[in-house]
């Protein structure tokens, strides 16, 4: 009778685990995108335990460091964080940050049918690279074996590009050109990224003026509202882009006053800035003290940390903009209000990207089990335990229909029905899944993204353009649902008093740009009483700089009303060009 | 239009240039001066100047914060005045330099290719120790001066101007006092033979542990005027890239040698800023051209610009 309780027990029959839920969180946990990811999933499950567990079992987090000592996650450090979340007995895994770690963490998982979902990296090659034969294989190439890989956020780096593209040139039409060049000539802009292969097809089409100036898609037929640009149009008609100044710098560089000279001799008025380490502070601080007359807009991605980016800088950072998934408690939808709020209560800072990315994750995992129905998974042997488990689970999590805390959510296809897999490969719009991969079943599990224009119509994930306004990150792009109606949380793009020295023409609007007019006043009366963080508040509409939109806000504009700006304004004399 | 594309926007280029390849050269020098004045008289690779760099700025933060800063989730029990925070940070930090040499360099002190591991440990100790106290969240350098101002055209930083004067008077004062005060001949004494000094009566333990002192308190400095000049926050990463600077400076003028130092120094900054502001897109070089630069002179003089022992400069 022993021995045969002992052959059970080291005979290798699977035995139902305890009613616990394993997920693992793969990320370099002394980074910010580590922490965010680890935050993000804790609050998910602490959620899911108050409200009973998963059909009962507990939620666990289980960290995985893909630093470990190291300064920067690689191949070898991936790899044994995955392998450290396997002996751990995990069930799920999200996150995943630094491409090269990923890589070979997503081997082990997918050896072991271990769902992955990423959030954190966006490059392309994680999930598909767009082309047949690359050094990577991916989920369209190889579905069979990388089906159980699927990502969270962000959106890919060939949409981030583009999302890059589509907010510069609005920007650029509807605001930087009437003030700056009347259309008349080109927009002189700089370009400085950190060298690094993330940034390199970025940067070779920044620095590109006939990329900017000549249209590279087919285009929806005109004619477009006025001051509207969308992201294929060329900037030629407009007058044109001067890509004055580029530069490549070091990831670590920390002086940058020599290439911020070299902006200033270049005369440019957009600053693009493609930083991703703690260097982006120095950079920041470096351009608010040189008075640099070219407003930065980029992609920063430690200036998402809210409030310590601004406490870190100074306030060096205002009226930086860059790319984000949210902004500072923007309202998207009640979930993001709330995740947000129970981030700041529990941990004293606010969420960053991964952080929604992990949350959706596991609340996505409690939905999908839900729908389910059972655990632990079986899988088609009926037994727990086995390889099998996860492939009844894909399908589930395919079919993915939600509202997460920043946008609907689904994952890009569907495969085989043809229709537009929309991630930003596609030149042509018909091409599907299919015609690269027959094979190929399911979806291609990227974010679904669509939208990178001014309006964003169909509400799912995209990227948004936030700037630093009043000591508050705020959504500045997109700026309607559908023209003209305003998204209620997006705020009037601001320029650097320094370069725009007009604080009472708060709107510019087509034609009348320089003009103090009735959209000035409405926007006073419509902002009055607020403070930063009120729905209504909008910093623009401070015109003394004292946090508060108040009578003294009303009698400037007032004092103002009927006068206009002499534009174009030249460099380095911006100012006393206002009169009636 | 482009860069270079008319004779004025040359002009203003070749004047930053020339401003900040000084402002650069300055303060590579300052950065440099302690980690060639440690071999020169010690004949130690101090491999942790850079994490003593790291712990100036560190400190700098510690003492100078507010007592109630709730934004960055730390409060400071001394809150002094910036100058104070100056003073204490680099005492501090000479302390601990003085410490780390009684306790792990001196017992090595004749085997250099111990005293290198030893320092090279010792760094990476200092990193962890200062990521356990302040966590992995970039803490600020406060600058002691805001604002700028424009020479030649050029727009130039007070934080920048501060550095560059602050590393001319510390050389001069340096120098001095190597030249003048009898401590720094007792330094020279045993720089130039360590045993002759003992047998002179100068203890050389003592002098090495000062000159310890001296040589972490500068780079406790110049970690607190870079940061602050440059707006770099104090990061537990941030020893690495002043470490390998500091290195390419005193091979390239010649270990041991302040006036090679001082000289390589500007050589690296003229260079940096040229492939900056002249090749397009090259700023990402800038590291690599001083390292360059640095194995091109010992191509051609082994010994650096000035490989002469601290004793012969007179």
């Amino acid at each position: 009778m022993t021995l045969l309780l002992i052959s059970i027990a080291f005979s290798g029959i699977p035995i139902a685990r305890a009613a616990v839920i394993k997920v693992g969180v793969l990320g370099p946990m002394a980074w910010i995108q580590g922490q965010g990811m680890v935050e993000g999933a804790e609050i998910a499950a602490a959620e899911i335990n108050a409200a009973g567990g998963i059909l009962g079992n507990t939620v666990e987090i289980v960290p995985a460091d893909t630093l470990r000592g190291q300064s920067d996650p690689t191949g070898e450090t991936g790899y044994a964080a995955a392998q450290e979340l396997m002996a751990a007995g995990v069930d799920f895994v999200v996150g995943g940050f630094r491409t090269e770690a990923v890589l070979t963490a997503r081997e082990v998982f997918m050896d072991n049918h271990k769902i992955f979902f990423i959030a954190g990296a966006s490059t392309d090659e994680l999930i598909d690279d767009g082309a047949k034969d690359n050094p990577y294989d991916d989920v369209r190439e190889d579905y069979n074996k990388y089906r159980f890989t699927f990502r969270v956020t962000p959106i890919n780096s060939t949409m981030l590009f583009k999302s890059i593209a589509g907010f510069e040139k609005y920007i650029m039409a509807s605001t930087m050109m009437p003030i700056y060049t009347g259309y008349a000539s080109p927009l002189k802009i700089a370009v400085i990224s950190e060298a690094l292969t993330w940034t390199d097809t970025m940067h070779f089409f920044l620095s590109w003026e006939d990329w900017w100036n000549l249209p590279f898609v087919t285009l929806p037929s005109p004619p477009y509202p006025p001051g509207i640009v969308y992201p294929g149009m060329g900037m030629a008609a407009y007058g044109g882009v001067d890509v004055a100044y580029q530069a490549r710098v070091s990831a670590t560089a920390t002086d940058f006053s020599a290439e911020l000279s070299a902006v200033i001799a270049s005369e440019a008025r957009i600053l693009i800035h493609i930083i991703s380490g703690v260097s982006g502070r120095n950079f920041i601080s470096q351009w608010k003290s040189m008075n640099v007359k070219a407003v930065p807009l980029g992609i920063d991605v430690l200036g998402q940390e809210i409030p310590t980016h601004w406490d870190v800088t100074g306030g060096d950072c205002e009226y930086e903009g860059f790319l984000a998934t949210c902004g500072q408690r923007t309202p998207i939808n009640s979930k993001t209000v709330a995740f947000y709020d129970a981030t700041m209560s529990t941990y004293g800072h606010a969420p960053i990207y991964t952080s929604y990315g992990t949350y959706d994750a596991v609340i996505g995992i409690d939905e999908a089990i839900e729908a389910y129905g059972k655990w632990p998974m079986t899988g088609p042997d009926g037994v727990s335990g086995t390889l099998d488990d996860g492939n009844e689970m894909v399908p589930l999590f395919e079919k993915t229909q939600r509202t997460g805390t920043v946008g609907k959510f689904k994952y890009t296809g569907p495969h085989p029905m043809g229709s537009l897999a929309y991630s930003g490969y596609w030149a042509t719009p018909t091409q599907k899944y299919s015609d690269i991969n027959p094979a190929m079943t399911g979806t291609l599990h990227d974010v679904y993204s669509n939208e990178l224009g001014p309006e964003w119509k169909d509400g799912y994930v995209r990227a948004l353009f936030t700037q630093w306004q009043a000591g508050r990150l705020e959504v500045v792009y997109p700026v309607y649902s559908t023209i003209p109606n305003r998204l209620p949380f997006s705020k009037i793009f601001m320029l650097p008093r320094l370069m725009f020295p007009y604080p009472t023409d708060i709107v510019q609007v087509p034609p009348n740009y320089g003009r103090i007019d009735i959209y000035d006043a409405l926007t006073v009366v419509g902002t009055f009483g607020s403070k930063p963080g009120d729905p209504t508040w909008m910093a623009a509409a401070d015109t003394n700089d004292n946090l508060e939109i108040e009578l003294f806000d009303a009698l400037n504009v007032r004092t103002d009303f009927g006068k206009h700006i002499d534009l174009p304004l030249p460099y380095c004399s911006e100012g006393g060009r206002m009169h009636y | 239009m482009s860069l270079g594309d008319n004779a004025l926007v040359d002009i203003l280029l070749l004047e930053t240039l020339l401003l900040y390849g000084a402002i650069t050269g300055a303060v590579y020098a300052l950065l440099a001066l302690g980690f060639t004045l440690i071999y020169g008289v010690a004949e130690v690779v101090n491999m942790a100047h850079g994490a003593l760099f790291m712990l100036g700025a560190y400190m700098f933060f510690a003492f100078s914060l507010a007592p109630k800063n709730p934004p960055l989730g730390i409060a400071s029990p001394f809150a002094l005045e910036p100058g104070l925070a100056l003073i204490a940070a680099m005492i501090f930090v000479g302390i601990v330099g003085s410490i780390i040499y009684v306790l792990v360099i001196n017992p090595v002190i004749k085997d250099v290719l111990a005293s290198i591991v030893v320092t090279v440990a010792l760094a990476i100790v200092l990193q962890q120790a200062v990521y356990i106290e302040f966590g992995g969240t970039h803490r600020p350098v406060l600058p002691f001066v805001s604002g700028s101002t424009i020479i030649l055209g050029v727009t130039m930083t007070y934080t920048k101007l501060l550095a560059f004067g602050t590393s001319l008077i510390l050389f001069a004062i340096i120098a001095l006092f190597m030249w003048k005060a009898k401590i720094g001949k007792a330094m020279r004494a045993t720089a130039q033979d360590r045993e002759a000094a003992m047998l002179m009566g100068v203890n050389t333990t003592r002098i090495c542990m000062l000159t310890m002192f001296i040589s972490a308190s500068l780079a406790a400095l110049a970690g607190i005027l870079i940061a602050g000049s440059t707006a770099q926050p104090a990061n537990p990463q941030m020893w690495l890239t002043p470490l390998s600077m500091s290195f390419a400076i005193v091979i390239l003028g010649g270990l041991g040698s302040i006036k090679g130092t001082f000289i390589g120094a500007f050589v690296v900054g003229y260079a940096e800023n040229a492939v900056a502001l002249l090749i397009p897109g090259g700023s990402f070089l800038k590291g690599a051209v001083a390292l360059a630069t640095m194995v091109a002179v010992l191509l051609i003089r082994p010994k650096g610009l000035f490989g002469k022992r601290i004793e012969l400069e007179e």
